[in-house]
């Protein structure tokens, strides 16, 4: 028959349900009170849809009791896990006594006719027992823990939280369900003389299993919010319709034959209807708030987790800012101290305690800071690379920089790099040269002197070979001269030793004098000059020596680089602000990719290293610091294998 | 041709081929020379009474250098006025200031002048 096949069904998927749920419960979390009496329940129904399951098939009076005794205890664990959920514990004594009285019924039940004499059998799968003298001990028993179980909760629903009381009531709709279903066809509908329906009892526990479960995923009941256990549901949804559909079928088919039965069944489906309009009253009512609350604790959660993500990435960043080789500090928004990182500490032997929060004119009272402070005393600009000398063995770049974040200022970061390796090297490198320089100076002092004398004919006259060859190698020699004198420039410029001794001097005089010492080369090499310069030329305070080496270095330039025949123009000119020098050569260019690099130290372009293999590089270095050194300014403007021109300024 | 008959000149060099060089060319213009190797020497020459009408002097000397001998004649009441030439191969603005407020009349660089120009600054001191 359909209807006792679905029967079957249903009792053993309630009661492996009942047992999924009662162990995943307690896994979830095994040390809490409510889990643990759930568990309690969950298996005592487990154990009773068995055995019911079992009499479906052995219809004798031994599993009838069986299926009675566990009843009982379904009741008193379902009772304790109510009053679990309720926060609340009855008296021990009280507990001890209701513990001892299942045991003692569970025994009576299996093994006396005390309770249960025998089995009448009204259908195929419906019977009922002849009760016993103690029947209605246990009776009043079952109903006082069925009373306290449905009682407690509105008594104590007071006591607990919002969610809390979602989770009773629907647990409670759940019991309520059940409870008043099994009353009715193992007590009601029997002691009407209606036995038909005693054998639905136990599927009801479904609307346990079902209504829990609503309550754990709705309101996370026993702490639990999982997906899965959502599709699990779902299922017994489905299970709890069919239930239904089975007890219609049952109540239908048995309402042609008995009259009586009908003010029960109204008043039983009224009560259902009542049942579930209180429940939606309670739970309707504030579901949308309990949405929000919800969402609420899961966007807490998600913030939580982002809060946690950010500090993750804060350690990082502080990590990096911490083992960074240079020294940092960072000022906020107020330009107070925000962060120093270790090697600033090391750097300028500091303590950082006390400083956070302080002005950075508070690092002042750490001797090695002072330069610093001193440095940002005008205000924090942007500064970049400024060298400064904390110390004689220590010097420094300190860089500033504006932090921005979405065009709002944040502070600065100052950068503190530590320069005193590469100044020592520099140091030890210009002091080398310096001292080879001047030890060259005498044997090059030697050779010009004797050269001279020779080729003078000091020591006699010379024949037209030797005086031809003793002439090139005093030449020579004078390359030699100007070399070592460049290298001595360059160490001393380096050295920030290169003073200028400033005198009223006349420019065009300088001019002259450089061209006329370089007389010879110029017939030599078939170059044409055109010099321009005004009448009534003004004097200019200028170093009158490193003034001829710049128009020296120029004019050498300008003719060397020149080809034979070439047209170098020079042009002096006075705006009233300044003296202006101009030459023009028709020479071999700078090549545009070699221009930035014109005035560096020991550069050569390549087209310049072609001609003239020698040069020292430093012809242009010097004659750019010269110019600056009075004030000046120096440029040009050049293309290759078309000509250059330089020009420089000295303020009158 | 510069003429220094009946002029007195202590060369002090302690290069032997420049100091032969020099002398060479000054006594082609009739100087008299006389040359100090060191300059503890060439104090012990100046204070010995000889007098010189003019002392060309190197910086980097043996014994002691040639700012400590401009010093010592310095402080001789009696030759403290004797005319003094720097000539050495420093030529630093430094040195050239620390020589001339020694009292040396003129600072020359040896790598940067030839014979011939130091025969025409020496005549031009000693007119």
């Amino acid at each position: 028959m359909l209807q006792d096949t679905i029967v079957k069904v249903v009792v053993i998927f309630s009661g492996l349900a009942n047992l999924f749920l009662a162990i995943y419960v307690y896994k979830k979390n095994s040390k809490d009170n409510i889990n643990k009496n759930f568990l309690y329940f969950g298996l005592a129904i487990f154990l009773w849809c068995l055995v019911n399951f079992i009499m479906l098939f052995e219809k004798n009076i031994f599993w009838f009791r069986v299926t009675y005794s566990i009843g009982t205890i379904v009741t008193l664990t379902g009772l304790y896990f109510t009053l679990a959920l309720c926060n609340t514990k009855i008296n021990k004594w009280l507990q001890i006594f209701l513990s001892l009285v299942c045991s003692v019924f569970f025994v009576l039940i299996i093994f006396t006719p005390l309770l249960f004499e025998n089995l009448v059998s009204f259908t195929s799968t419906a019977i009922a027992p002849v009760s016993g003298p103690l029947f209605y001990i246990w009776t009043a028993y079952m109903v006082f823990l069925i009373g306290t179980t449905l009682s407690v909760p509105f008594i104590f629903i007071k006591k607990v939280d919002e969610e809390r009381k979602k989770q009773i009531l629907y647990f409670l709709l759940g019991e309520a369900i059940f409870g008043i279903w099994a009353v009715l066809v193992i007590i009601v509908l029997p002691s009407l003389g209606v036995n038909q329906f005693s054998n639905l009892d136990t599927p009801a526990t479904i609307f346990v299993v079902g209504f829990t479960s609503y309550a754990i995923v709705k309101y996370h009941l026993m702490g639990i919010r999982s997906v899965l256990f959502k599709a699990f549901i779902y299922a017994l949804v489905i299970i709890i319709l069919i239930a239904l559909l089975l007890a219609l079928m049952s109540v239908g088919s048995y309402l042609f034959t008995h009259e009586m039965i009908w003010p029960i069944c109204v008043v039983a489906i009224l009560l259902s209807i009542a049942l579930f309009f209180v429940g939606r009253l309670f739970f309707v009512e504030k579901r949308d708030l309990e949405k929000a609350k919800i969402n609420l604790t899961e966007m807490l959660e998600q913030s939580e987790n982002n809060r946690m993500k950010v500090e993750t990435e804060r350690d990082k960043t502080a990590t990096i800012i911490k083992s960074f080789s240079d020294g940092l500090i960072i000022l906020d928004e107020h330009d107070e101290i925000f962060l120093i990182n270790p090697e600033a500490e090391k750097i300028l032997e500091l303590k950082i305690n006390g400083l956070i929060k302080k002005p950075i004119q508070s690092l002042s009272v750490f001797s090695k800071a002072i330069p610093i402070v001193s440095a940002l005393k005008t205000g924090l600009t942007n500064i970049l690379k400024k060298e400064l000398i904390l110390d004689k063995d220590l010097t420094i770049e300190l860089s500033v920089i504006p932090l921005n974040l979405n065009e709002k200022d944040i502070g600065h970061l100052i950068v503190i790099h530590d320069i005193s390796r590469e100044k020592t090297v520099e140091k030890m490198k210009t002091e080398f040269v310096s001292l080879a320089a001047h030890q060259l100076r005498t044997p090059i002092s030697i050779m010009n002197w004797s050269m001279s004398m020779l080729k003078n004919g000091d020591f006699g006259k010379l024949n037209k070979k030797q005086k031809e060859i003793v002439e090139s190698a005093f030449k020579t020699n004078e390359g030699l001269i100007v070399l070592v004198s460049d290298l001595l420039n360059t160490t001393r410029i380096e050295e920030g030793a290169y003073l200028h001794e400033t005198t009223m001097t006349d420019m065009k005089k300088i001019v002259d004098s450089v061209l006329d010492n370089y007389k010879d080369a110029i017939k030599k090499r078939k170059i044409k000059i055109e010099y321009f310069e005004p009448k009534n030329f003004p004097q200019a305070k200028i170093d009158e020596k490193k003034i001829k080496l710049a128009v020296q270095n120029l004019i050498d330039n300008a003719i060397k680089y020149s080809p034979e025949g070439g047209k170098i123009v020079i042009t002096l000119k006075n705006d009233n602000k300044n003296i202006v020098f101009k030459i023009q050569d028709s020479g071999i260019g700078i090549p545009k990719n070699q221009q930035n690099k014109i005035f560096a130290k020991f550069f050569r372009s390549d087209n310049a290293k072609k001609i003239d293999p020698n040069g020292s590089g430093l012809g242009l270095f010097l004659t750019e610091n010269i110019i600056n050194a009075h004030g000046g300014k120096i440029w040009f403007e050049s293309k290759e294998n078309v000509g250059t021109s330089f020009y420089f300024t000295l303020p009158i | 041709m510069a003429n220094f008959t009946g002029k007195r000149i202590l060369l002090v060099e302690d290069d032997i081929l420049l100091s032969k060089l020099l002398s060479k060319k000054l006594v082609d213009n009739n100087a008299t020379i006389f040359h100090a190797a060191d300059g503890e020497e060439a104090v012990k020459m100046i204070k010995d009474n000889q007098i010189f009408d003019l002392v060309l002097l190197d910086i980097m000397l043996p014994k002691m250098d040639g700012f400590q001998v401009l010093k010592t004649i310095r402080a001789d009441e009696k030759k403290k006025e004797t005319v003094v030439i720097i000539l050495s191969n420093l030529g630093q603005e430094n040195d050239v200031e620390k020589g001339v407020s020694l009292g040396a009349k003129k600072f020359l660089v040896k790598a940067l002048l030839s014979p011939d120009e130091i025969v025409e600054e020496i005549d031009t001191i000693l007119k």
